[in-house]
C-alpha cells in the first residue's frame, strides 16, 4: 500500500502545477459548500430567532374562546416544572381598548408579571425611554403609538375599555417600548398583571405564553400538555407559521441543491483530469505492468491519486471555506455594526463537507482507475 | 527433467478474425537451455517481437503452449502471470521505458518494490552493486530524463536484475544506441550472463551483435528459418 502511495504521489507532483490547479479546483467547490451552508445555517438561525425569539412558541388558554382562566399559583409553579426545556411561564391578562381621543385609536391591554415577561419580549432592553411600569396604573406603550399621540415618559393617557366602562381610565407612562413590529409598537399598551387584573376586576389571566429551548420540539411538548391539561386549548408556533417554515424549507433545499451541484462538479472536474492523466501515464503504467504491477495495483494507483487530490483539496478548502466565513462575519456589517447575517460554523457540517470531497475524487478516479486496468502493455510498448 | 528455462511447443499467433485474420507466428517448437544466451533473429515484420511478447507473458499465444521453469503459462489468470513476470523475467526494451518521475535508484529497485512493497538493506546493496556493475554510481540519483542514451538503457538493464530473474528478454536492446554505445552495453549483457547465470533471448537486427550470441534463430515469415549455434 505504501509503494502504491508513493507511486501515486510521485505521478501527482511530477506535474505540479496541473496537480495544484486540481487541488484548488476541489478547495473551491468545498469552500463554496462550506461558505454557503455556514451562511443558509446562519441565516435560518437568525431567521428563526427574530422571528420566534420574541414570542411565546406555546400558548395555554381556555378551551372556550374569550374565556379566562383561574389563575391558581400551584398550577402556575407545576407549569414550570412541567419539561425541562420549558424556560419561561408567563401569565397574560389582555382585553382591548380605545384611546379617548377623537380617532378612538384601538389598542390592546396587556397585563404581564414582568420577572417572566421580559425573558419572551426582553422589555429592559427595548424601553427608548422610562422604565418597566411597577407602580399601579402605570403604562409603558410602543414608540409608534407615543409618536401617533404626541406622548411622554411621564405624560398621562386616558383608555376606554368597553368592558369595564365607558368612562376613561387613566394611565401614566412610565415608559416608551420598540419591539421593532410597528403593528406591536402601535397597539400594545403595556402594564403589569397586577394593575390590569385590578382594572378588570378580576383574579384570572387570558392565558398563559410559554418559551422552551429548543423551538422544534414544540409540537411533542404540546401534545404533553394537552394530555396534562385536557381541559386547556394548548396551541405552539409552528402550526401558526406555516409559511415561514415552508420557506425555510425551501431555503434549505436550494442550498441544498447548490452544494449538490457544486460536488458534481468537481467530481466531474476530478474525473476528466485524472482521464487524460492516465493516458498521459499510460507508458509508465505499462512499464509497470511489464515489470510484474497488477492491474488491481495498477487501477489502485489512480484511486490512491483521487484520495490524495480528495484529502488536499478538503484541507484547502476547508482553510479557505472558514477564511471566507470569518471575512464575511467580520467585513459585512450593517449600519449598526452587526453583522449582516450571523454565520454558523458547525464542525459537524465542515467535518462531512471535507468528506464528501475525498469521497467525490475517489468515486472520480474510479473510471480512471478502471482505464488503467485495462490498459495493454504490448499496444504501449509497440507505440514506443 | 529437460534443463530448460523456456520451452515452446506448437505456438500460433493470429491478429484479427475471420478474413482479417493474419497469422503472424506459424507453429513454433523452441526450448531455451537454462543459462544459455540466445539471439533471434528476423527482418521487421517477421514475428520476433510478437515471440518475445508472448514469451514475456505480455500477451498470448492462438495456440501451442509457453513453459517457463516447467510451468505452463497458458492457464495462468493474470494475477499469477503478473507475480511470474515480476520473479522470473527481467525485460529490457528498444526503447528504455524508464520512468521519468523516479530517479536512476528507484528505476532500479522498482521491480523490487513491486514485490515486496519495501526496501530491505540487502536490497539496496545490492542494487548499489548492480549501479556499479553497470556504471551508474555518478548518475544514480539523477532523474531518469536527466540520463544519455546509454545510461538510461544501462539503468533498465539494473533494473531488470534487481529481482535476479531467471530469464532476461532484450528487444532490440541496441537498437537505439550508437555503435560504440552498441559494443559498451553487449559486453555489459555478458557480463552479467557470466556473472549472474542469466538465461538470455536478445532481439536484435544488429548481425554483429547476433554473432556474439551462442545461438541465433532467424525468423521468416513467422516460422523458424535458422536455429544454430555459433560455436
Amino acid at each position: 500500500m505504501r509503494f502504491i502511495l508513493s507511486v501515486a504521489s510521485r505521478f501527482l507532483f511530477a506535474s505540479k502545477l496541473q496537480t495544484f490547479m486540481i487541488m484548488v479546483g476541489i478547495g473551491v467547490g468545498v469552500s463554496v459548500q462550506i461558505f454557503i451552508g455556514s451562511l443558509i445555517d446562519g441565516l435560518q438561525e437568525d431567521l428563526i430567532d427574530s422571528t420566534v425569539g420574541s414570542q411565546p412558541h406555546i400558548t395555554i388558554a381556555s378551551n372556550e374562546r374569550s374565556e379566562l382562566l383561574p389563575f391558581i399559583e400551584d398550577e402556575f409553579e407545576s407549569m414550570k416544572r412541567f419539561d425541562d426545556s420549558i424556560n419561561v411561564v408567563s401569565p397574560v391578562l389582555e382585553g382591548p381598548a380605545n384611546v379617548n381621543n377623537d380617532e378612538n385609536d384601538p389598542v390592546i391591554l396587556r397585563g404581564f408579571q414582568f420577572d417572566q415577561a421580559d425573558n419572551i419580549y426582553n422589555f429592559s432592553n427595548r424601553l427608548e425611554s422610562g422604565e418597566l411600569p411597577n407602580g399601579d396604573l402605570e403604562m409603558m406603550i410602543g414608540k409608534d403609538l407615543a409618536d401617533m399621540l404626541g406622548i411622554e415618559v411621564g405624560d398621562e393617557i386616558e383608555l376606554i375599555i368597553p368592558s369595564v366602562s365607558f368612562d376613561p381610565t387613566e394611565f401614566v407612562i412610565s415608559g416608551i417600548f420598540d419591539l421593532g413590529v410597528t403593528s406591536l409598537n402601535e397597539s400594545w399598551t403595556v402594564t403589569s398583571l397586577n394593575t390590569l387584573q385590578g382594572v378588570f376586576d378580576t383574579d384570572s389571566i387570558s392565558k398563559y405564553e410559554l418559551q422552551i429551548d429548543e423551538v422544534f420540539e414544540s409540537i411533542t411538548i404540546q401534545e404533553a400538555l394537552r394530555a396534562e391539561y385536557p381541559y386547556y386549548r394548548v396551541n405552539e408556533w409552528q402550526s401558526e407559521n406555516e409559511d415561514l417554515l415552508s420557506g425555510l424549507e425551501g431555503q434549505s433545499i436550494s442550498s441544498l441543491m447548490i452544494q449538490i451541484f457544486v460536488m458534481i462538479s468537481v467530481v466531474l472536474g476530478i474525473s476528466s483530469v485524472l482521464a487524460i492523466t492516465v493516458l498521459q501515464k499510460s507508458k509508465q503504467i505499462g512499464i509497470l505492468k511489464a515489470m510484474g504491477i497488477t492491474n488491481q495495483k495498477a487501477s489502485l494507483i489512480f484511486l490512491a491519486q483521487g484520495v490524495i487530490l480528495g484529502v488536499f483539496g478538503a484541507l484547502i478548502g476547508i482553510t479557505l471555506g472558514i477564511s471566507l466565513v470569518f471575512i464575511f462575519s467580520t467585513f459585512a456589517r450593517d449600519a449598526a455594526g452587526d453583522p449582516v447575517v450571523s454565520v454558523l460554523i458547525n464542525p459537524q457540517f465542515i467535518l462531512l463537507s471535507g468528506l464528501i470531497a475525498v469521497l467525490a475524487s475517489t468515486i472520480a478516479s474510479i473510471i480512471p482507475a478502471r482505464r488503467s486496468a485495462k490498459l495493454n502493455v504490448i499496444e504501449v510498448i509497440r507505440n514506443g | 527433467m529437460a534443463n530448460f528455462a523456456l520451452e515452446l511447443s506448437g505456438v500460433e499467433k493470429i491478429y484479427g478474425s475471420g478474413k482479417l485474420a493474419t497469422k503472424v507466428l506459424h507453429d513454433i517448437h523452441l526450448n531455451f537451455e537454462k543459462e544459455s544466451f540466445n539471439a533471434i533473429i528476423g527482418q521487421s515484420g517477421s514475428g520476433k517481437s510478437t515471440l518475445l511478447n508472448l514469451i514475456g507473458t505480455l500477451d498470448k499465444p492462438s495456440n501451442g503452449s509457453i513453459k517457463i521453469l516447467n510451468e505452463n503459462t497458458i492457464d495462468m489468470n493474470e494475477k499469477t502471470l503478473s507475480k511470474l513476470r515480476n520473479r522470473t523475467l527481467g525485460f529490457i526494451f528498444q526503447h528504455h521505458y524508464l520512468l521519468p518521475e523516479f530517479s536512476v535508484f528507484e528505476n532500479i529497485v522498482m521491480p523490487y518494490r513491486i514485490k515486496e512493497g519495501k526496501l530491505d538493506q540487502a536490497t539496496i546493496d545490492y542494487a548499489n552493486e548492480l549501479i556499479d556493475f553497470v556504471d551508474l554510481t555518478n548518475v544514480k540519483n539523477n532523474k531518469a530524463t536527466d540520463l544519455s542514451g546509454g545510461q538510461q538503457q544501462r539503468t533498465a538493464i539494473a533494473r531488470a536484475l534487481i529481482n535476479k530473474p531467471e530469464i532476461i528478454l532484450a528487444d532490440e536492446p541496441t537498437g537505439a544506441l550508437d555503435s560504440k554505445t552498441t559494443d559498451k552495453v553487449y559486453n555489459l549483457l555478458r557480463k552479467i550472463h557470466k556473472t549472474y547465470k542469466t538465461t538470455f533471448i536478445i532481439i536484435t537486427h544488429d548481425q554483429n551483435v547476433a554473432e556474439k550470441t551462442d545461438r541465433i534463430i532467424e525468423l521468416k515469415d513467422g516460422r523458424v528459418h535458422l536455429d544454430f549455434y555459433t560455436n
